[in-house]
């Protein structure tokens, strides 16, 4: 009896770490607008106190808050995530790795003011990367042309 | 040889101090069986005398005498059952988690030790633009589009 209470045991254990690879991935994002303003201390606006040690490197002086947010994606299945009106973040979780990294596709499109001859906006890749994340780890992916600065992106992963 | 019908006087002669003068005495001194029988009891008693020699226990060595006095009766006090259960318990226990570990490692594999995000390739498809890579010391990981003259598009 004990016997097959611990074999179900370690079958219910194995099965949970299984599973485990297929739950959905994390995606964290943060957009901010950085710019050169010719302060004598860099400015960080309130709400990006969670990113900002990503972002100090960078060298702007002004770093302003745009948009953020999280969301579950599933391995294989793109989430498409719009930042600023011209541009979009596409993330791909593509696998777990072993040691726990998670691989992913990431693109960061740019809608070009033309448009195709059926009408729609036309999107071009300003970005395309792949890249085996630590979980919790900040990826920062820039600097894309955005009004009188640039836009930064930092882009956190996790388990789901 | 035959046993004399003395034998019995004479072993008792022979335990109460062999007292010269008596029947037993004099019976023993002619009969060729008692004197034999005398001496087998002679040899015994010797014998006797060597292997019942007391072992002192001197005051140092009777803490370890009590200790294993304490653990004769403890041990026949343990009763078997308890054993048995025990080993059935720690077998049971050890196969468990022998099982566990090898299924952890099926399902899960070997784990390495992570060294950090990696990127493995980047590109982008504007104009006069080029893509780096590179990583910073608190474990940021940043991809940097730099773009040469104002974007065409």
């Amino acid at each position: 009896m004990k016997i097959c209470v611990l074999a179900l045991a370690s079958v219910l254990a194995a099965w949970s770490a299984a599973a485990q690879q297929h739950e959905p991935a994390r995606v964290g994002y943060t957009a901010v607008q950085a710019a050169r303003e010719n302060r004598d201390e860099p400015y960080f606006d309130t709400a990006l106190g969670d990113v900002r040690n990503a972002l100090e490197h960078l060298g702007y002086d002004t770093y302003r808050y745009l948009t953020s947010g999280s969301i579950r994606a599933d391995y294989g299945q793109e989430a498409e995530l719009e930042l600023t009106d011209r541009y979009t973040l596409h993330v791909t979780p593509l696998s777990k790795e072993r040691d726990g990294r998670i691989r992913a596709e990431i693109r960061v499109t740019k809608q070009r003011d033309e448009r195709d001859e059926d009408g729609n906006p036309i999107r071009v890749n300003a970005l395309r990367t792949t890249s085996r994340l630590v979980p919790g780890d900040e990826l920062c992916l820039g600097a894309f042309d955005l009004d009188q600065g640039d836009l930064v992106i930092v882009l956190v992963m996790g388990a789901g | 040889m035959d046993r004399c019908r003395w034998a019995k006087t004479v072993e008792q002669w022979f335990d109460e101090g062999m007292t010269p003068d008596t029947p037993a005495a004099r019976h023993a001194a002619q009969c060729a069986s008692c004197v034999q029988t005398l001496a087998i009891l002679e040899q015994m008693r010797e014998g006797a005398q060597i292997t019942a020699r007391r072992e002192a226990i001197s005051n140092s060595q009777f803490p370890a005498f009590m200790e294993g006095i304490r653990e004769g009766i403890e041990a026949a006090q343990a009763p078997a059952w308890h054993f048995n259960r025990l080993w059935t318990l720690s077998s049971v226990a050890a196969a468990a988690l022998i099982a566990s570990a090898s299924l952890f490692a099926v399902f899960t594999g070997e784990r390495g030790e992570v060294e950090g995000s990696v990127v493995e390739s980047y590109s982008t498809d504007l104009e006069n633009a080029d893509v780096s890579s590179y990583s910073t010391e608190n474990g940021t990981t940043t991809v940097w589009v730099t773009t040469a003259e104002e974007d065409l598009w």
